[in-house]
């Protein structure tokens, strides 16, 4: 980054706001020939590098097994961004985007591929004065993970010369279980050291997941009664219209849990629940995160089915499309188990929450996309219109975080009816980003892949935090793996809850709340 | 007033809000309109009177007032201002001076012998129309709604109605005044204008775009700098210089670079012309703001003033801090589509220290359509520095939505103000 010194320095600075500049840096894409690079992250560092927020001479190099040249790839790289890109295409500027392009194939699994790498980010780093700043960027499978570090720490690439560094982003899944994840953390932290590591969930960058630190955080108002003495229960909802789409492969492996609860919705959670950090910064915030984590009490293995409900979407309507059932995708194993819904019954154990339950939902399939975490507080300790007409329209005030889409928040309070008689109607003041600032927010993959350049890893998952989110979370799978040999050795077949495609979930979801004298909020 | 059809009598609330329709409406019945409308849409929501995904919500972060000096640029008033909303959405309340009207710019709805000088006009107290103006900021996401008061005057009308506009702001929201016309000299307008002034917390102008730019800056810096005022005054030409001052200044963030901005010898502006100009050549005022700029941070005092050959060449001369010469040129040139005025290219050139050798030149040359630009950096003959990146110059609403933002007086400005009083001198 460029020195905070020399900008303080520079006389034509002030009045303008401080844009921060990233150090020139090569960034290597592994898997530079997949979706995610083609429809996210060149797109993502074009749109950067026409708001001129990379450096000059910034250079992508990308690596994947598809034979390519430097021409192949920035050709593929211009119809990414024709066809993913947020700002208007300009031919020269693409053109001075491109000359910093330059692709390499050669296996994941074998280090001469990685020799022919290393040559070749040397040469760059002369060439386009890299100043041996490296950004290694896994948009792999996963499986990849653990050869491609290997090989990176094998051809001498895990730490830069000089002043130079290095940077390792790693996209979801971090593992499928505690142990793996584990062990891949274990394995990483010997090629890398911590502070180089960027696990990235990209749900951190959208601007709304930021905004509940800046709600909660930056209005006295809230976190007074932002505890266990007024909140009664908390629900987070993730929400998806469609369903597989193709990956039945992929997630016939992992499923609800991991794919959705063990990231973006503990990261929910966290933001939701955690203390007030010392500091906007990358250690206090993720310490922070880290601890309301560790107080999430962890279910033993016979408590499983009566905190959480899994189920699987059968053939239905979502959105005015018909979708096959799950087990009827393509990619998909006869008879699978795997979990396209989850809610979970989740207690923390701090002075602040103890008490709180807080119900999380998501699953595929489901009416509509959508995300947010509801804030539901305590009735009025007197109830002075229990006697009007209809006692049932006293609802409880809720606090709706909508992270998307229409992001905003929404305030349901009760109101008098206008007229003689007392009769109260719930109302919803509502706050709209678009209402406010005229403009939808930008994308979350420019957020983070800037914060990745800078050095500023408060929007990324640290190895503590993955490692006991997963911990939580492998319980329930433990739990559920339990539920099934259970059955087995009974002589019966698991049953797993189905749900029409379309509808809000099981009805075993709707009783995980009924019994306790709450329902799901209509989204 | 009889020839005013009540909001309430309209058939569907909702597609009116949508239409954008603009209602004739009595002055002082204003506030009672504008809650009736609401309060129809509210109950057509309620009632499900309206297709599916025409949620409307009603939204005001900011009031801005907008004085019209010239009836003829009404339109495009509200025009900018129908920009405006959609980016801050906010009341706006129009205040058109009807005098010397010569054109039927007539807004929508309005009687059509609204704004001539006919005896019968000439006898009417001012007129009212409201409308409501809504944008969806993106894809299914729900109108947001805004209100637009448009109120049209008579020049004797003008001093009092001050007293209505006041009545009519938002409440606890900020308040902007846009002062779209000459600074005021007449009796008149000048109480207008402090009378609102003393309500804002903002006052906005755009000296580029009035008769005399240059000396409506000046004036600026006698009755503003010199006078004691607690509004912060914002000036959308400066603000549109925000991109350039940002390009310029970002190639000496770098350390590399820093050293020669205390080397800097020359500096070449090259701006769009008017080719239809009859009035004398004159630089506009972006220019020489940006001129203003370097001079005021780099710590050059005036050696010769601002000069004008017959081709519209602008010259002038400071002595930098070490006593040196800076030449300064600003050059008349063309972009195609580009209003004049706007900058095309700046270069500055640096000599070595310890020699009058050049040791670095720093360009700035807008590409194409003027919506990339290139920045090159020469030091010693080598390019240290060359990229090229969008620079998207905002347009008038956004300029304005700019002005209308929180933040304090901008010290810069008003310093640089400072610089250009000599500049003139």
């Amino acid at each position: 980054m460029i020195d905070p010194v020399t900008i303080a320095q520079n006389p034509l600075r002030e009045g303008l706001d401080v844009v921060r500049t990233a150090d020139p840096a090569i960034m290597v894409i592994f898997g530079a020939s997949g979706d995610l690079a083609r429809r996210k992250l060149i797109p993502a560092l074009y749109n950067l590098a026409c708001q001129r927020l990379l450096p000059p001479g910034f250079t992508v190099v990308g690596y994947a097994r598809t034979p390519n040249s430097d021409e192949g790839f920035r050709e593929q790289a211009k119809q990414g961004v024709l066809q993913h890109g947020s700002v208007d295409f300009q031919e020269e500027v693409w053109d001075s985007f491109a000359q910093g392009l330059y692709y390499i194939s050669g296996p994941y699994d074998s280090p001469e591929g990685f020799q022919k790498l290393a040559a070749r980010l040397e040469e760059l780093n002369e060439s386009r004065n890299a100043r041996h700043n490296r950004l290694f960027y896994l948009a792999t499978p996963p499986t990849v993970y653990e050869p491609v570090t290997t090989n990176l720490g094998a051809a001498g690439l895990g730490h830069s010369p000089g002043n130079g560094w290095t940077r390792l982003v790693i996209e979801k899944p971090f593992g499928h279980d505690l142990a793996s994840a584990m062990a891949l953390n274990d394995h990483l932290l010997t090629i890398f050291d911590e502070d180089q590591i960027y696990r990235i969930d990209h749900y951190l960058g959208k601007e709304t997941v930021q905004n509940i630190l800046v709600f909660r955080f930056a209005n006295g108002i809230f976190e007074p009664i932002w505890n266990r003495n007024y909140v009664d229960h908390v629900q987070i909802t993730v929400a998806e219209s469609i369903g597989v789409e193709g990956r039945g492969g992929y997630y016939d492996r992992s499923g609800a849990l991991r794919d959705m609860v063990q990231n973006h919705l503990m990261q929910l959670v966290a933001l939701t629940a955690m203390e007030p950090p010392v500091a906007f910064d990358a250690k206090a915030v993720r310490d922070q995160k880290v601890n309301l984590m560790r107080s999430i009490r962890p279910l033993a293995l016979d408590e499983v089915p009566r905190y959480t409900v899994r189920a699987q979407y059968a053939a239905g309507v979502s959105k005015g499309r018909r979708l096959p059932g799950y087990v009827e995708e393509p990619g998909v194993a006869p008879g699978s188990t795997t979990e396209t819904y989850v809610a979970w019954k989740l207690e923390i154990e701090n002075w602040r929450w103890s008490g709180v339950p807080f119900y999380l939902r998501t699953g595929k399939a489901l009416p509509k996309k959508i995300s947010e975490v509801a804030i539901y507080f305590r009735q009025a300790p007197h109830l002075l219109f229990s006697s009007t007409e209809h006692p049932e329209s006293l609802v409880r005030n809720v606090l709706a975080m909508r992270i998307q889409p229409n992001e905003g928040i929404s305030l349901k309070i009760s109101a008098k009816q206008p007229g003689p008689a007392v009769h109260v109607q719930p109302v919803s003041m509502d706050f709209h980003y678009g209402s406010s600032f005229g403009r939808v927010p930008p994308d979350a993959y420019e957020r983070l892949l800037l914060d990745v350049v800078l050095g500023d890893g408060t929007l990324f998952t640290r190895r503590d935090e993955v490692e006991v989110a997963w911990e939580r979370v492998t319980r329930v799978l433990d739990g559920w793996r339990m539920q099934e040999e259970e059955a087995s050795q009974s002589g019966k077949q698991f049953a797993l809850p189905v749900y029409e495609a379309g509808t809000w979930g099981p009805a075993e979801a709707d009783a995980l709340l009924s019994t306790e004298g709450q329902s799901w909020r209509r989204l | 007033m009889s020839d005013m059809s009540s909001i309430s009598s309209l058939d569907n609330p909702i597609e009116q809000v949508l239409s954008g329709r603009r209602h004739a409406v009595d002055v002082d019945a204003i506030e009672q309109e504008l809650e009736e409308l609401w309060r129809n849409v509210a109950l057509a929501q309620q009632n499900g009177d309206h297709e599916p995904g025409m949620a409307i919500s009603r939204a005001c972060t900011v009031n801005l007032i907008t004085y019209v000096g010239d009836p003829n640029r009404a339109n495009f008033v509200q025009g900018v201002l129908q920009e405006f909303i959609g980016i801050k959405p906010s009341r706006a309340i129009v205040i058109i001076n009807e005098q010397n009207t010569n054109e039927r710019n007539t807004p929508d709805g309005a009687p059509e012998n609204l704004l001539e000088n006919s005896p019968e006009n000439l006898s009417r107290g001012p007129r009212s129309w409201i409308s409501a103006h809504c944008r969806r900021p993106g894809q299914g996401w729900p109108y947001v709604c805004c209100e637009m008061i448009t109120i049209s005057s008579q020049p004797r009308d003008l001093p009092e109605l001050h007293s209505s506009v006041v009545s009519l702001l938002a409440t606890d929201v900020p308040v902007c005044l846009w002062w779209c016309a000459p600074l005021p000299e007449d009796p008149g307008l000048t109480h207008l204008f402090n009378r609102l002034a003393r309500a804002c917390d903002v006052v906005i102008f755009n000296t580029q775009q009035l008769r005399n730019p240059l000396q409506d800056l000046r004036t600026l810096y006698t009755t503003y700098v010199q006078g004691a005022h607690r509004y912060v005054l914002r000036e959308l030409t400066w603000l549109a210089l925000h991109g350039w001052r940002e390009l310029v200044a970002r190639p000496f963030d770098d350390a590399h670079h820093l050293s020669l901005l205390a080397n800097v010898d020359g500096v070449i502006v090259r701006y769009v012309a008017d080719p239809n100009s009859t009035q004398r050549l004159e630089p506009p005022v972006a220019p020489v703001l940006l001129v203003g700029w370097l001079a005021e941070r780099l710590d050059w005092e005036v050696a010769r003033e601002l000069r004008v050959s017959p081709h519209g060449i602008g010259t002038c001369t400071f002595k930098s801090a070490s006593h040196d010469v800076v030449s300064v040129e600003l050059l008349p040139g063309a972009l195609p589509g580009s209003e004049p005025g706007t900058i095309i290219g700046v270069e500055l050139t640096a000599r070595d220290g310890s020699s009058s050798s050049s040791a670095g030149r720093i360009r700035f040359d807008r590409l194409g359509d003027g919506s990339w630009v290139r920045s090159q950096v020469r030091v010693h003959g080598e390019v240290s520095l060359e990229r090229t990146a969008q620079f998207a110059e905002m347009d008038f609403s956004e300029l304005l939505a700019q002005g209308a933002s929180f933040g304090g007086q901008d010290a810069v400005f008003l310093r640089v103000l400072g610089k250009i009083q000599a500049l003139l001198a």
